[in-house]
Formats: C-alpha cells, sequence, structure tokens
C-alpha cells in the first residue's frame, strides 16, 4: 500500500502547521514592536497557541521515534528537550507585564523555530519524492496489504 | 500639476508589515485555492470517467472519453472562467470589489459541490450536468481573478506589494498539492477496501461500482476550505482606494483603514473637491497613456497560458510516454487514479510550488520585469532542450533527466510570467479601471489556455495512426509540439517589453492617476519629495 508515501505527506502537513504557528507568533511580535496591537492582546493570543504547539511538536518527534526514522527523530530532539525545559521552568507562557523585557529573546527563538522548521520541511520534501520515486513499479505484489506492512 | 496623495493612501503605502496583511493573503488566497484545487482535480479524474462512463466491451485498452467529451470537460470551465474574467472585473469597478467577492466565492463553492452530484442514467447526461456545473463553476472562479488581485494590491503596501500579491497568487500551488495529496488519500482508501484486479485481467471486475464515489468526493471536497473563508471575506471592508478614489467616499475611507491598521487617519473631503481626470477605458487617453501596457499585460498572459496549460495537460501522456505510469491496462480504475495523483502531487511539489514561493521572495527585490525576462528566457531554452533531442528522452534510462527538465521548465514559468502576469495588471492601471484590465488581461491568459489545452490535445497526437488514441485524429507528435512552445515562449521574451516595472512605487504614481488630464509629453512624475505630503493642507 502507500503507506510510506501517506507517512511523509501527515508529516508534511503536521510540520507547515508548525511552521505557521511560528510565523503568526512572530509576526504578533513584530506588530507589537510597531505599536499595532497591545501587549494583553498580544499575550492573549500568544499564550493560546503556546502549549498546543508543544503538545504538535512532541507528536511529531514520538511519531518519528516510534516509525523508527532515527535521523529525523534526531534532529527534532533538541527542541523537544527545550519545550520540556521550559514547562518545567514555567517559563513557557508569556507575561503581560514583562513582555516587552524579553521582547528581543522572544522574537529570536520564535526566528529560530522559524529556519528550523523550514529546514525540517525541505528534508520531508526531499523523503516525500524518494518514497514517490523509489516505491516498486511494476506488477500488483506492493498492493498486497501484509507485504507491504513488512516493509517497515 | 500633480494632486497631493490622499493621507488614508499614504497611510496604506507605507505601513510596516502587519498580520493583517497575512490574514488577507489567506483570505483572497482561499479563492485561489478552491480555483487550483478545482481546475487540478479534472485532470486526476478523467481517465477514471473514461473507465467508468466509456467502457468499451473486449477492447484491448481501458475506455477513454472521447475527444470531445475530453475537450468539453477539460475546457468548459476555462470558457467559464474568460467569461467570469472579464464579467466580475467590470463589475468589481462598477459595484465595488467587496459586494462581488461574496458572489464569486459563493458561485464557486455551490458549483463544485453540484458538480460532484452529476446525475443522469446513461454517460451522456452525467457528462452534460458536469459540463454545465462546471461552467458555472469557472464563472466564479473567473471572477476570483481580478478581484483577489485588485484588493490585495490595493491593501498591501508599496514596499512589499508584489511579495503580497504573489503570496496570493502562490495559494495556488497549495490548492494543486492539497488536490493531489486528498486524491492520493482517497484513492488509497479505496483501494485498500475495495481490491480489484488490473484491467488485463478482467476488464469488468476492474472499475468496481464504487470508483464513481471516488472522483465526486475529490472534486467536492475542494468546496470545504472556500466555504470556511466567507464569513471573513463579508467582514473585509471594502479597499480604500476604491472608496476614497472611484467611490469618491473620502472619510469612509479613512474610517474603514483606521479600523483594519490600528493607526489613527483623518478623513480629507477637501482634497476630492478637485477636479479628476475622468478619462474613460478605450478613450483616446486611456490609449495614449495605458494602451501599450494593455497589450503588453494581454499579450504576455495569453502567450504564457499556452505553453503553461498545454504542458499540464497533456503531463499524464508524458509520464506514460517515459514510463512513470505504466500501460493503463496493467492497472485497476483506482490504482490509475492513485498513480496518476502521485506523479502529479510530486512534480508539483518539487517544480511549481518552490517556483511560487522564490517569486515572492525575489519580486520586490530583482523586480517583475527581470523575474518575467528571465523565466520566459528559461522556459525557452528548456522547451527546446526537450524537444530538439527528443528522441534521446524516450530511452528508459534518460527517464529521470527527462522529469528533471520538465520540472525546470514549470520552475521557471513560476519563478517568472505566471506570476509576474499576474502581479503586474494589478499594478499599474488606475483605480476605476485596475479591475477591469486585470479581468481582460487575466481573459485573454485563459484564450491562450483554451488553444494550449485543446490544440495540443490534438496538436501532440502521434503522426503514426496506430499509435493514436482512439478517436483522434493524427497530429505533428509530441517532439514537434515541443518546439512550437520553445517558440511561443521566445514570443512572451519579445513582448515583456512592453510592460512597464511596477516595483517600490505607489499605485497612484505609477497608474499617473494623481496627474492632470491635459498633461501633455511624458507620463513622468516630479521628484517624489513632492508628492508624498503626509499633512493635509489647511
Amino acid at each position: 500500500m502507500a503507506w510510506d508515501l501517506i507517512y511523509w505527506l501527515i508529516c508534511f502537513c503536521i510540520d507547515l502547521a508548525l511552521f505557521a504557528s511560528s510565523l503568526y507568533q512572530y509576526v504578533m511580535l513584530t506588530d507589537l514592536e510597531a505599536d499595532y496591537i497591545n501587549p494583553y492582546e498580544l499575550s492573549s493570543r500568544i499564550n493560546q497557541l503556546v502549549v498546543p504547539e508543544f503538545v504538535v511538536h512532541i507528536v511529531f518527534c514520538a511519531l518519528f521515534l516510534l516509525t523508527q526514522h532515527w535521523f529525523m527523530f534526531l534532529i527534532t530532539v533538541p527542541i523537544t528537550c527545550y519545550i520540556v525545559m521550559l514547562f518545567v521552568k514555567q517559563q513557557h507562557l508569556i507575561d503581560v507585564t514583562e513582555v516587552f523585557r524579553v521582547l528581543n529573546t522572544e522574537k529570536k527563538c520564535r526566528l529560530v523555530k522559524l529556519g528550523f522548521y523550514f529546514s525540517l520541511l525541505a528534508i520531508i520534501i526531499v523523503r516525500l519524492f524518494i518514497s514517490g520515486i523509489l516505491f516498486p513499479r511494476s506488477g500488483s505484489e506492493e498492493f498486497d496489504l501484509r507485504a507491504s506492512f513488512l516493509e517497515f | 500639476m500633480a494632486r497631493e496623495q490622499l493621507q488614508v493612501l499614504n497611510a496604506l503605502d507605507v505601513a510596516k508589515t502587519q498580520w493583517y496583511h497575512f490574514t488577507a493573503i489567506i483570505i483572497a488566497g482561499m479563492g485561489f485555492f478552491t480555483d487550483a484545487y478545482d481546475l487540478f482535480c479534472i485532470s486526476l479524474v478523467t481517465k477514471l470517467l473514461g473507465r467508468i462512463y466509456y467502457h468499451v466491451e473486449n477492447a484491448e485498452k481501458p475506455g477513454i472519453l472521447p475527444p470531445n467529451v475530453s475537450a468539453a470537460v477539460n475546457g468548459v470551465a476555462f470558457c467559464g472562467t474568460l467569461a467570469g474574467q472579464l464579467f466580475f472585473g467590470w463589475l468589481g469597478d462598477k459595484m465595488g470589489r467587496k459586494k462581488v467577492y461574496g458572489m464569486t466565492l459563493m458561485l464557486m463553492v455551490i458549483c463544485s459541490v453540484a458538480s460532484g452530484l452529476s446525475f443522469g442514467h446513461n454517460p451522456k447526461s452525467v457528462m452534460t450536468t458536469l459540463c454545465f456545473f462546471r461552467f458555472w463553476l469557472g464563472f466564479g472562479i473567473g471572477g476570483d481573478y481580478p478581484l483577489s488581485a485588485t484588493i490585495m494590491s490595493e491593501y498591501a503596501n508599496k514596499k512589499t506589494r508584489g511579495a503580497f500579491i504573489a503570496a496570493v497568487f502562490a495559494m495556488q500551488g497549495f490548492g494543486i498539492l492539497a488536490g493531489g495529496i486528498f486524491a492520493i488519500i482517497s484513492s488509497a482508501a479505496f483501494e485498500a477496501k475495495f481490491d480489484a484486479p488490473a484491467y488485463e485481467v478482467d476488464p469488468v471486475k476492474s472499475t468496481v461500482p464504487q470508483a464513481d464515489y471516488l472522483w465526486r468526493i475529490i472534486v467536492m471536497v475542494g468546496a470545504i476550505p472556500a466555504a470556511m473563508t466567507y464569513y471573513w471575506r463579508m467582514k473585509m471592508p471594502e479597499t480604500a482606494r476604491y472608496t476614497a478614489l472611484v467611490a469618491k467616499n473620502a472619510k469612509q475611507a479613512a474610517s474603514d483603514m483606521s479600523r483594519v491598521l490600528q493607526v489613527d487617519i483623518e478623513a480629507e473631503p477637501q482634497k476630492m473637491e478637485e477636479s479628476v481626470s475622468a478619462f474613460k477605458l478605450f478613450s483616446k487617453e486611456f490609449m495614449r497613456r495605458h494602451g501599450l501596457h494593455l497589450l503588453g499585460t494581454t499579450s504576455t498572459w495569453f502567450l504564457l497560458d499556452i505553453a503553461f496549460y498545454s504542458q499540464n495537460l497533456f503531463q499524464k501522456d508524458i509520464f506514460s510516454a517515459i514510463g512513470w505510469i505504466p500501460p493503463a491496462k496493467t492497472m485497476n480504475a483506482i490504482q490509475e487514479v492513485y498513480r496518476i495523483a502521485r506523479a502529479q502531487t510530486l512534480i508539483a511539489l518539487c517544480s511549481t510550488v518552490p517556483g511560487y514561493w522564490f517569486t515572492v521572495f525575489f519580486i520586490d527585490r530583482i523586480g517583475r520585469f527581470a523575474i518575467q525576462l528571465m523565466g520566459f528566457f528559461f522556459m525557452t531554452v528548456f522547451m527546446f532542450a526537450l524537444a530538439i533531442p527528443y528522441n534521446h528522452w524516450t530511452h528508459k534510462d534518460n527517464r529521470i533527466g527527462f522529469v528533471v527538465i520538465y520540472s525546470l521548465t514549470f520552475f521557471f514559468a513560476n519563478f517568472g510570467p505566471n506570476a509576474t502576469t499576474f502581479v503586474v495588471p494589478a499594478e499599474i492601471f488606475p483605480a476605476r479601471f485596475r479591475s477591469t484590465c486585470h479581468g481582460i488581461s487575466a481573459a485573454s491568459g485563459k484564450l491562450g489556455a483554451i488553444i494550449g489545452a485543446f490544440g495540443f490535445l490534438y496538436l501532440a497526437q502521434s503522426k503514426d495512426k496506430a499509435k493514436v488514441d482512439a478517436g483522434y485524429p493524427t497530429g505533428i507528435g509530441v517532439k514537434n509540439s515541443l518546439i512550437v512552445l520553445g517558440v511561443i515562449n521566445f514570443l512572451g521574451i519579445l513582448f515583456t517589453f512592453l510592460v512597464p516595472e511596477s516595483n517600490g512605487k505607489s499605485l497612484e504614481e505609477m497608474s499617473g492617476e494623481n496627474e492632470d488630464e491635459n498633461e501633455t509629453g511624458a507620463m513622468e512624475l516630479e521628484p517624489s519629495g513632492l508628492n508624498r505630503r503626509t499633512v493635509p493642507v489647511a
């Protein structure tokens, strides 16, 4: 079956969602800098997204671990560790009163995540392409469900 | 003497990039997402339609749509789009962009659902219903082109306008991807549930009855993202440029923009009382100022779309010829949909989608002219590279090279004329014609698409009568068709010189709207410092 291709398609969609979330938070922070929104609105919008984004990233990382894609798992682990550290220290949410002090740090953090998710996107696209091309082409044995499960 | 810029328009021009710009891109882009999804998904399911409705007993190859039906199914949406672009483009200037915008979206949503529900007892009536609804779907899609471009152009700031309009256009790439991804997932699901033998093993059983549901589902799902953005489309205020310059309501424009841009803007009704140069569309004055521009935008879009749509539509045949999709009779109906969807999605992912985003990134840095020229140039080169040694590419070992060069042509089509011919007409005409002229340019593009799609369907048939698909006359062969495409791209290079550069200039500066009608000689503006007053004159 086409499980390999579908798996990479799912990873592509998840990565796109994480990328979009980081982009949204970064643009919100620059809007605050330019005085287009107030700190309360900013922190309520970003704090709504922070925990769901963490959960999605951890699921993403676990997905790679469970399907034995070691390289992908290892490169997503650093951010997972960072997320867990922030959560344990209770620093993951943005405090309305402190926001201007930490603005630059938060922006840099989002920018790094943006760059990371973008390069991950490129890697996933390459693997998507490979799984599409190197799939066996002729004969009908590939569509035997049992055989394709054993491929993993 | 030039009129001074209204403060509200100036505020729009110099506004820093905000989240609001991104929401405008997403709202406008969802229409394009649906448009690309709908136009693309039909090419995935035409083979399936052939197998289901035109099955011939004891034929060696599976049923395919007869030439006239195939042409109708593929092309009727284009005809609708052409009509829609002209009609809604004109209407957008008459009634306002926002009012018409909701209309087009609703039309698209309703018609894509309706085309999936095409009913009928025999193949002819199913095809007729499908074509009927696809015509009106195309009509709605056509409306989206000039309106989305104009709205985005009028909302954007000076520095990144090109990037934003190109980003709206780039949502097409996501629509193509979504169409392919959804087709892959649903055909894989159907295949897992309804196992069927290949056509050559058992012709009748290879097409399960449930295959009929597959194409309907694929067609209908495109309506969902569009329906979701309907609410936000209705919430967007009318563009300030329309309200201020065409509807002549400066106060409303200022209050609308204050709301969305979160800045305080003063209304300046006194500026509106000065007389405005009011030449009509296609008057001598218009021809003097914008005639060559209109010729440039229409001709380049026309030439580009001939090449672009001919490639899209005979892609599957190229893939069969180079072996990436096995012969139709070795697969059952659903497997064929899966294979085609996979091949086209991968090509889209690697060549089409990145091209759009390269344009978004570079268009405001190197300018529209450079990108369009470069795009046409590389398309010409690669088309000739494919066409002239064509026999080399048909050998099995060289097929990867063929795919690579083919993808590069697509990449340079999107990092090139496909995007710039969409961006430029939304920037260079005065506000009261902007939507109409963009609609005219887009309609000429669709005319080229119709010629490319139908023309090459017949033209690319093999010279050898034995190798021609059932029902088609002989053509000049794929190699000669590719040579013709190369020549067309070369003509595109020549016509690009008629198009002005609009990078970094405000819309009013580009269209010369602040100029007096009686000014003779060149349209060159005074030094920009004089035009950029931000404080109203007491």
